[in-house]
C-alpha cells in the first residue's frame, strides 16, 4: 500500500510539472509581455512611471531573461508562496486566491457530496428497475441534464425565478449581507442561496454518474458470483447490496478524476453567471483584463486541486478494491 | 509464391461474410448470423426511433446552415428602427386578406416607463412572398444571387423577433447555427485525426512513445477544459478577422478535445493486440500498416463512430460558453454563444423573453447529438439484443 | 431401489424470446439417488446447464419453468417438495439453496466474488442455514477449506480469489458448496476452465468428498472421459431432451441411440488403430426455436429414415435401467418382443 501511494505521488509529481509547464504558457501566451501591456495602460490613464521601478519589477519576475529562465524563476517564487501580482487589482495574486478559496472549495466538496448522494439510489434503482416507468423517467432526465449546459441552465432559472417568483438567483448571499462579517444570519442566508448553484453544477456530472452507474451495475448483475450467492440462498435484497451493487459502486470513486474536472469547468461558467465569490468570476475578469499571472495562477490552482483529489480517489480506491494494488 | 497470393486475394472478399444471396431462404435465425457487422448495426440502428428521428433532425439542420443566406430574410447586420420587437406571427386569415401574411409594427410609448414598444399593427398588412429578391450573397459560395426562401415588402418579417440594435433574430439564428455546428464538426474531425494518430501510436507500438503520450493525456484530461478553454481563446489576438478566430477557437477546442479519444484507441489497440485473430494475422506475416487498418481499425470503427458522435456536442458548447463569455466568436460572425450574450441580463430576458430562442436551437441541436450516440452505441454493441 | 432423492419429471424451462420460444429444456424425466453420481452429457446448446440451474431455480427472465414441470426433492423421508412450485423470493426456496442443494459453477474465477475474501465467502453460506455465530461459522469455513486439500488454510480463508490459482479456486467453490453438508451437489462443468491435470485432481477430490459427506451429485459435462471417471448413471441430453440413458458401462459399451454413438467415436481410444479416423458429428446443434415435430437429431443422423422426419420418438426403456429416445431402438424391442 505504501508502495502503491508513492508511486501515485510520483506520477502526480509528473503531471504537476506538466500543469506548471501550461499555466506559464498562459502566463506568456499573450502578445508582448504583461508588463509593457501594463505600463502602456497605466501611461494611457495618464501616470507616470518611474523606470527604475519598472526595472525593479523586471528583474523580479525575471522579464530580461529567455523564457525558460523565467519558467524556472516563476517556478520558484511559486514554491516560495508568489504566485505574482496581479495589476488590474493592484494586489499580490495569492490573497485574491485565498480570498475566494473558502466559497471555491466548499461548493466544490458540496457539489461533489450532493452528486454523489443523488446519483448513487437513481442509479441502483434504475439499473435494478430496467425498462420500468421510472428508469425511463431518470433516462430522460439524464438526457436533459447532458444536454443543457451548466451556463444555460443557470441562466434559464435565474429567468424563470425572476419572472415568475420574483426572486434573485445568484450570489451566495443576498444584498444587505455582502462585505458583512459572518453571524448566524448570514450562515442560514448563504444556506438558501447553495442549493442552485450546487444543483446546477453538479447537475451534469450526476446524470454522468447514474448512466455509469446503471451501466456497470447491469453488467455486474448478470455476473456469474451473483449465481453463486444466489445458490447460497441469500435473499434477493441482501445479495443485490452485498455483491453487485458494492462491486459496481468501487468504480465510482474513481470517476471522481473526470468528474472533478467537469465540476470546476461547470463551477468556474457557473460562477460567473450566478456572480458566486469563487476563483470563476476572478479568472474571467483576469482575462478580459490580461491580467495573465492571475489567470495563469487559477488555472494551476484549479489543476492542482483536481490532481489532488484524484490522488484521494486512487487511494480510495485501493483500500476498497484489493484488485487495485496488485494490478498497478 | 502463387498459392500465398491467392488466399491473399480470396481473404478480404471470401465467404466469412455469407453472400446475401445465399442467405435469403434460410430461416430469419441464420440471416442473422451471416449478416455484416454493418448491417447488423443499421437494423438495430433502425429500431430507436428517438435515434433515428434526431439523425434527421441533425441533418435537416445542417442543410439549413449550409443554405442560411437563402433561408434567412436579412443580413446578419442589417439594423432597422424597430429595436426589441417581438416576434411577428405568421397568420393565414385576417379582415380583408386571405393568404400567407405577417401584421407591421406599431411603435407606442409604454405609459409608465416611455420605453418604446414594437406591437402588432392589425392595419398594416403584409403577405409573405417566397423567392423574392433580396441582399445578394454567394450561395454555397459558388453562386451569386439575391433570391431568398421568403420575405415581405414594405416592412419587415422577423419571425424571431428582432434584437436591442433591431437586428432579425431569425436570420441571425441560422447564420449562428452554421458557425456553431461546422465548430462541433470541425472540431471532432481535427481531434479525430489527432487522437486516432497518438492514440495508435501509443496502443500499437508501445514503449517510450506511449509513455510520453499517456502523461500528455493525462494532463489534458486533469485540467478543467472551461478555464483552459477560456485562457487560451483569451489570447488570441485582437486585430485577427473573424474568420481566422472561428479556426482559432476549433483549434483549441480539438487541441484540448484530442485526449480523451486518443485514450479510446490506445486502449482498444491494446485489447485488440492480443486477440486471437490479430496474432494470426502476425504469424500469417501481414505488416504493421495492413494489421493497423486491415484488421484493428475495422473492429473499432463502430465504436469510434459512436465516441465521435457524442463528443460533437461538448465542442458546441464549448464554443457557445466561450462565446457567451465574449471570449469566443467575434462579430461580424455570429454563433448561438453570441446571441445568447444579448440574455445574459435578467431583466432584459424578462421583458424580450424571445432573446432565449437560440437557447432552445442550442439545447435540441445537444440533444439530437446525445440521443443519436446513444443509438448508435446500443446498435454497434454486438453483445446486446 | 430406495425412492430417489430428487425426481424430475417433465422439466420444461422455456425462454420468451422475440423469436419466438426457445425450448432449451424439454420435458425431461430424471431421477438422482441417494448417495449416487448422475452424469448429464451434451454438447454445448443441448440445454444441460439450463436443466441444472432450473433445479436450483437459478433461471433468469425471459427463462421460465413452463406449468406443469415438477422438480420433487424429498429428504429423510418426508413429503417430497417440489421446487418447481416454490415461489422466486420464498423462504422455502432459500432454505434449499445452499443447504440441500449446492452448486458449483463452470468458472472458478468469475464464480467468486472478487472483492471479498475467501473465508466470508465460504462462512456467509454456513451463516445463512446453520449456524448464528461468526466465529463457528469460520471453523466451518476452515474445516472445510482442509477437507478441500488446500494447502494453507488459514491464510486461504484471508485470500481473495485473485490471489489463488483456477485449481485452488474451484476447490473454494467446492468448499463453499459444502459449507452446510448439503445432500445434493449440482456441478456445472466444474473442470471445463482448469487444466488437464488439476482436472483430473478435483473430479478426484469430488469422489472422495461425495462419498465422506454421503452427497448426491448431478454432475453436468461434455466430456465422454469425465463421465466415465465419475457417474454411476449416465444422461445424454440432445436439444432439451434426454436422448438415452442408462449406467455407466452401458453408455459406453452398449450404446444404442445414434447420437451417443457418434459421440463415442468422436473421442480418441487407445488401442484404436491408428489408422482410423476420429469422426466428427456432422453440422451443429440448431437453435431450439420453433422447431417442427420430428426426431430432433434427424438433420445429423446418418441412420435416419422417412419416420424420423415426420414423428417425434419416444424415450422406450427397451431392458431395465436403459431409456432410448429413437425409432430404430424401439423397432428392435418390437421383434424382440
Amino acid at each position: 500500500m505504501g508502495h502503491f501511494i508513492i508511486r501515485r505521488l510520483g506520477y502526480i509529481a509528473i503531471l504537476l510539472v506538466l500543469v506548471s509547464i501550461v499555466s506559464f504558457i498562459i502566463i506568456q501566451l499573450p502578445p508582448g509581455d504583461w508588463l509593457s501591456a501594463y505600463v502602456t495602460r497605466l501611461r494611457v490613464q495618464g501616470a507616470t512611471i518611474n523606470e527604475e521601478i519598472i526595472q525593479g519589477l523586471k528583474r523580479q519576475y525575471g522579464l530580461d531573461q529567455p523564457p525558460v529562465r523565467q519558467y524556472f524563476t516563476w517556478v520558484s517564487n511559486l514554491v516560495q508562496g508568489d504566485f505574482g501580482y496581479s495589476f488590474s487589482y493592484s494586489r499580490p495574486v495569492k490573497d485574491l486566491i485565498i480570498e475566494r478559496l473558502p466559497a471555491t472549495l466548499g461548493i466544490s466538496v458540496l457539489t461533489i457530496l450532493v452528486t454523489y448522494l443523488i446519483a448513487i439510489p437513481i442509479g441502483i434503482y434504475s439499473a435494478t428497475h430496467q425498462y420500468s416507468v421510472g428508469d425511463y423517467v431518470f433516462t430522460f432526465l439524464g438526457f436533459i441534464g447532458l444536454s443543457v449546459p451548466s451556463f444555460l441552465l443557470a441562466l434559464i432559472l435565474m429567468f424563470l425565478g425572476y419572472k415568475y417568483f420574483d426572486l434573485s438567483v445568484g450570489g451566495l448571499y443576498s444584498p444587505q449581507y455582502i462585505g458583512e462579517p459572518w453571524d448566524w444570519d448570514k450562515f442560514v442566508d448563504m444556506l438558501w442561496h447553495l442549493p442552485i448553484p450546487v444543483l446546477i453544477i453538479g447537475l451534469s456530472g450526476t446524470t454522468g454518474l447514474i448512466r455509469v452507474l446503471r451501466g456497470t451495475l447491469l453488467d455486474e448483475i448478470h455476473r456469474p458470483y451473483v449465481d453463486t450467492a444466489r445458490a447460497k440462498g441469500l435473499r434477493e435484497r441482501v445479495l443485490l447490496y452485498r455483491y453487485p451493487v458494492r462491486i459496481a459502486i468501487n468504480p465510482l470513486i474513481s470517476t471522481v478524476g473526470w468528474l472533478l474536472p467537469a465540476m470546476f469547468s461547470g463551477q468556474v461558467i457557473v460562477s460567473i453567471v450566478l456572480n458566486l465569490p469563487t476563483v470563476g468570476p476572478l479568472l474571467y475578469e483576469a482575462l478580459r483584463a490580461q491580467d495573465t499571472y492571475l489567470a495563469g495562477s487559477i488555472v494551476m490552482i484549479l489543476s492542482l486541486f483536481t490532481l489532488i483529489g484524484t490522488l484521494i480517489s486512487d487511494i480510495l480506491l485501493a483500500i476498497v478494491d484489493p484488485r487495485i494494488r496488485i494490478e498497478e | 509464391m502463387i498459392p500465398s497470393r491467392r488466399l491473399w486475394l480470396r481473404w478480404p472478399f471470401g465467404g466469412q461474410r455469407g453472400s446475401p444471396s445465399a442467405a435469403h431462404d434460410e430461416a430469419a435465425t441464420e440471416k442473422y448470423y451471416i449478416a455484416s457487422q454493418w448491417q447488423l448495426i443499421w437494423r438495430k440502428f433502425h429500431k430507436h426511433k428517438l435515434a433515428m428521428a434526431s439523425g434527421l433532425v441533425l441533418i435537416l439542420l445542417y442543410a439549413l446552415a449550409v443554405l442560411s443566406d437563402f433561408i434567412a430574410p436579412y443580413p446578419t447586420a442589417q439594423r432597422s428602427s424597430y429595436r426589441n420587437a417581438p416576434p411577428q406571427t405568421l397568420r393565414l386569415v385576417s379582415e380583408g386578406y386571405t393568404g400567407l401574411h405577417v401584421y407591421g409594427y406599431k411603435q407606442e410609448n409604454d405609459p409608465q416607463t416611455l420605453r418604446i414598444m414594437n406591437l402588432p399593427d392589425e392595419s398594416q398588412i403584409l403577405p409573405v412572398k417566397f423567392f423574392v429578391h433580396g441582399h445578394e450573397y454567394r450561395l454555397l459560395g459558388l453562386l451569386t444571387t439575391d433570391i431568398h426562401l421568403f420575405g415581405v415588402e414594405g416592412g419587415t418579417i422577423y419571425l424571431f423577433g428582432s434584437d436591442e440594435l433591431g437586428r432579425d433574430l431569425f436570420s441571425r439564428i441560422f447564420a449562428a447555427l452554421r458557425i456553431s455546428l461546422f465548430v462541433g464538426l470541425i472540431g471532432v474531425f481535427l481531434s479525430f485525426v489527432i487522437g486516432v494518430v497518438l492514440g495508435g501510436i501509443s496502443g500499437y507500438f508501445g514503449g517510450a512513445a506511449d509513455i510520453a503520450v499517456q502523461r500528455v493525456i493525462d494532463l489534458l484530461l486533469s485540467i478543467p477544459t472551461i478555464p483552459l478553454w477560456m485562457a487560451l481563446s483569451a489570447s488570441l489576438p485582437p486585430h485577427w478577422s473573424s474568420t481566422r478566430v472561428f479556426f482559432g477557437i476549433t483549434i483549441i477546442l480539438s487541441l484540448i478535445g484530442w485526449g480523451g479519444i486518443a485514450r479510446i484507441v490506445r486502449g482498444k489497440f491494446l485489447e485488440l493486440r492480443e486477440e486471437d485473430y490479430v496474432t494470426a494475422a502476425v504469424v500469417a506475416g501481414s505488416t504493421s500498416m495492413r494489421i493497423i487498418f486491415r484488421h484493428l481499425v475495422p473492429a473499432f470503427a463502430s465504436y469510434l463512430i459512436v465516441q465521435l458522435t457524442l463528443s460533437i456536442p461538448g465542442m458546441i458548447i464549448g464554443e457557445t460558453a466561450l462565446s457567451y463569455l465574449g471570449l469566443g466568436i467575434r462579430a461580424p460572425a455570429v454563433s448561438l454563444g453570441t446571441l445568447l450574450k444579448d440574455a445574459q441580463n435578467v431583466r432584459v430576458v424578462a421583458l424580450y423573453p424571445w432573446l432565449l430562442i437560440p437557447a432552445v436551437f442550442l439545447i435540441v441541436i445537444v440533444l439530437a447529438f446525445n440521443f443519436l450516440g446513444d443509438g448508435l452505441r446500443d446498435a454497434v454493441d454486438p453483445y446486446k439484443q | 431401489m430406495p425412492a430417489p432423492l430428487l425426481s424430475i419429471r417433465n422439466l420444461r424451462t422455456y425462454f420468451h424470446l422475440d423469436e419466438g420460444v426457445l425450448k432449451a429444456v424439454d420435458g425431461v424425466n430424471l431421477d438422482l439417488q441417494p448417495g449416487q453420481t448422475l452424469g448429464i452429457i451434451g454438447e454445448s446448446g443441448s440445454g444441460k446447464s439450463v436443466m441444472a440451474r432450473s433445479v436450483m431455480r437459478l433461471v433468469m427472465p425471459p427463462g421460465r419453468i413452463a406449468a406443469g414441470s415438477q422438480i420433487l426433492l424429498s429428504v429423510d423421508g418426508k413429503d417430497p417438495l417440489d421446487i418447481a412450485q416454490l415461489p422466486f423470493e420464498s423462504k422455502a426456496l432459500r432454505q434449499i439453496r445452499g443447504r440441500l442443494i449446492s452448486m458449483i459453477f463452470q468458472e472458478p474465477m468469475t464464480s467468486l466474488s472478487p472483492v471479498h475474501k475467501v473465508g466470508f465467502q465460504i462462512a456467509e453460506a454456513a451463516l445463512l442455514h446453520v449456524t448464528k455465530d461468526r466465529k463457528e461459522a469460520r471453523a466451518i469455513a476452515l474445516d472445510r477449506l482442509t477437507r478441500v486439500g488446500i494447502p494453507n488454510p488459514e491464510r486461504t480463508l484471508e485470500a481473495y480469489p485473485h490471489e489463488l490459482s483456477g485449481g485452488l479456486r474451484q476447490r473454494v467453490m467446492i468448499a463453499m458448496a459444502l459449507a452446510c453438508r448439503p445432500k445434493v451437489l449440482i456441478a456445472d462443468e466444474p473442470t471445463t476452465a482448469l487444466d488437464v491435470t488439476v482436472q483430473w485432481q478435483i473430479l478426484r477430490l469430488m469422489a472422495e468428498l461425495r462419498d465422506d459427506f454421503g452427497m448426491s451429485i448431478l454432475y453436468i459435462t461434455h466430456d465422454l472421459g469425465v463421465v466415465a471417471q465419475i457417474a454411476e448413471t449416465v444422461a445424454v441430453m440432445y436439444l432439451g431432451q434426454i436422448v438415452e440413458t442408462a449406467d455407466v458401462l452401458t453408455i459406453f459399451e452398449h450404446p444404442q441411440h445414434p447420437y451417443t454413438q457418434s459421440l463415442l467415436r468422436s473421442i480418441p481410444h487407445v488401442g484404436r488403430r491408428s489408422r482410423e479416423r476420429l469422426e466428427a458429428i456432422a453440422g451443429t446443434v440448431p437453435m431450439p426455436i420453433n422447431l417442427p415435430v420430428r426426431c430432433r437429431f434427424a438433420d445429423r443422423c446418418q441412420s435416419a429414415f422417412s419416420d424420423c422426419f415426420e414423428v417425434a420418438p419416444a424415450l422406450v426403456e427397451g431392458q431395465p435401467g436403459h431409456a432410448v429416445r429413437c425409432f430404430l431402438h424401439s423397432k428392435e424391442i418390437e421383434q424382440h418382443g
